[in-house]
């Protein structure tokens, strides 16, 4: 602070020492204010009122302090649990896109011809908007759509079904939408993590004679582990965070709540069903903690098998 | 010998024409999409499946004069480029603090900052809602501006300090010596060797302001703020029974992404495995 004291710290630079550190200290400051600025006013504030609002009965204009009443309202809930129990359907896609993805993947990393353009192509559905991919999957579904039409001429009969119209089948057609819509994003970045494996380990295995499904499961596989569990960790996210288009497209969460999530029940709560605003923070923050437990659990296993 | 030869190339064909299977798969979508938005709704009607009877495009005209396609596309380009535009304007400096200038809180708050990365855009949605209206800024473009650059943030400041450490250090510290000011530094030295990382944020950010649908939706209700998305979603309500309609929108919708991917998907791809590799 007092220049003496500047004098004692640094002596081999003398008193510019201390000034730069706190030129350094300004200058870094005045770099991330703006930042700070937005982030406090439109994402952790607007955060730190859906936590209030999650104790209060608010329309919007009023708000009443009621405790835990949202909290235990919605425990008690047997739909709350139903909106949990869709998410986890949808998230049991993870393991079947890892397979889609991880067998693609081995193919392309072999450099079959036009191995490039197939992974564009993989990737082309993510970059869409899910409301696009939502409702071409929903015309595809719809009783007079064509999937009905092709299983007709093919006299497929037992499979001509109104498809959304009935939970389980709707489900069906999201869960197909969601794997459509997201493998690519396995297939890149698994291709990443396998150009990034030592070349030698495949030639060792190519001399102890090791076939396409042993390459894919003993070496592919272990080897690819950190990106696997990240490529887990972030589709599960998107799954329990990010649905809203695709549900809004096909289904709209029916019928009834049979293919609602908890971000999509957020949504209706909120906007649709007369605004019911501190209830919809209190599943918000429901639905923050469950993402939030999510990717502490993966990074503490993730940095234990680092170890 | 010749035996296994085989036997690889027989495994081999039979695993190429898996490939092909699901990138057909993957083309069906689209593909159906592109051949129906030239069927009318009769053809349509009579079989839900087929190619259309002649080359037409009544049905891009339909949609050309039932919407103000142009107006829809233009405010999500101003919407998307006015937000890029913000969140480098912020991130961009924030980005060079944490990746070259060394204080004792940076790595606190860089972590911070991209722990943000966590929250739910339906936790801020409803506060957002209301404040905005609060400050009179609901149903403006104003309103998704800033609540896009917000949502962007995290993401982008990460990307750019990831790639501003990459910028070697005595660079910027010669640059000082030489005099180089602040805006020297950024300008001269920072921005020209992060351009890669920098275009990677830029395409990724583009694309998902371009695709937001629910806060488009829930900020703004007049009609001359209406996005492409937010006038997608509402298609189906119009035209419940002109499928071929609804898919030449669909088709409509989807070529700006298509386009931005084919030209920029080094970049895309280089964006989505640098979150892997961190």
């Amino acid at each position: 602070m007092e220049p003496s004291a500047t004098r004692v710290i640094s002596p081999t630079h003398g008193p510019s020492g201390r000034r730069r550190l706190r030129h350094d200290n300004l200058t870094a400051f005045l770099s991330v204010l703006p930042m700070i600025a937005f982030i406090l006013a439109i994402t952790v504030y607007p955060t730190l009122n859906a936590l209030f609002h999650s104790f209060t009965k608010w329309d919007g204009i009023h708000v009443e302090f009621i405790g835990l009443d949202n909290y235990a309202q919605i425990a008690k809930d047997p739909r709350f649990w139903q909106l949990l129990l869709n998410t986890l359907i949808y998230v049991s896609t993870v393991p079947v896109q890892i397979l889609i993805a991880l067998f693609i993947m081995v193919l392309l990393y072999e450099k079959l011809p036009g191995w490039r353009f197939f992974r564009s192509l993989f990737y082309l559905p993510n970059v869409l908007s899910p409301i696009i991919i939502g409702l071409i999957f929903r015309q595809a579904f719809m009783w007079e759509g064509p999937i009905n039409a092709f299983f007709k001429a093919n006299h497929l009969n037992w499979l001509v079904l109104d498809w959304l119209s009935k939970g389980p089948t709707a489900m069906g057609v999201i869960l197909i939408a969601i794997i459509w819509n997201n493998f690519g994003y396995g297939v890149v970045l698994f291709l990443a993590g396998a150009t990034m494996i030592d070349p030698c380990v495949f030639e060792a295995a190519l001399l102890d004679g090791a076939n396409w499904f042993q390459k894919t499961f003993r070496i592919f596989l272990p080897l690819l582990g950190r990106v696997i569990a990240f490529f887990s960790v972030t589709t599960i996210i998107w799954i329990f965070t990010g649905l809203f288009g695709l549900i809004f497209a096909i289904t709209k969460g029916g019928p009834g709540y049979d293919t609602t999530t908890l971000e999509y029940m957020i949504y209706l709560n909120a906007f649709k069903a007369g605004g019911k605003m501190g209830y919809a923070c209190a599943l918000a923050v429901y639905l923050f903690v469950i993402t939030f437990g999510i990717s502490r659990i993966s990074m503490l296993v993730t940095d234990r098998s680092d170890r | 010998m010749r035996k296994i030869q085989n036997m690889k190339r027989r495994t081999k064909s039979l695993l190429v024409l898996l490939l092909t299977l699901v990138a057909v798969t993957t083309l069906l979508p689209m593909a159906y999409m592109l051949i129906s938005s030239f069927r009318t709704m009769t053809e349509y009607i009579y079989s839900p499946l087929g190619f259309p009877s002649r080359f037409r495009l009544d049905n891009f005209i339909s949609i050309a004069s039932g919407y103000p396609l142009l107006r829809n596309f233009s405010n999500s380009l101003i919407l998307s480029l006015v937000s890029l535009g913000l969140s480098l304007l912020v991130s961009v400096p924030a980005a060079y603090a944490f990746a070259h200038i060394p204080t004792r809180w940076g790595s606190t708050l860089y972590v911070a900052t991209i722990s943000l990365m966590m929250v739910p855009i339906m936790v801020t949605l409803i506060p957002r809602y209301i404040i905005f209206s609060k400050i009179g800024i609901l149903d403006s473009r104003l309103s998704l501006y800033l609540s896009y650059t917000a949502g962007a943030l995290p993401y982008t400041v990460f990307l750019l300090t990831v790639g501003f450490k990459a910028v070697p250090k005595e660079l910027v510290e010669s640059a000082k010596i030489d005099g180089a000011g602040y805006a020297q530094v950024v300008f001269n030295v920072i921005i020209p060797m992060g351009r890669a990382t920098i275009i990677t944020a830029c395409i990724l950010n583009f694309v998902s302001f371009w695709n937001e649908l629910v806060q488009a939706m829930m900020f703004t209700s007049n009609e001359k703020l209406k996005t492409i998305t937010v006038l997608v979603s509402t298609m189906g309500g119009r035209y419940v029974s002109n499928m071929p309609l609804i898919l030449t929108g669909l088709l409509i919708a989807s070529i700006p992404m298509i386009v931005v991917y084919v030209f920029f998907q080094r970049y895309i791809v280089e964006g989505i495995t640098m979150g892997a590799s961190k």
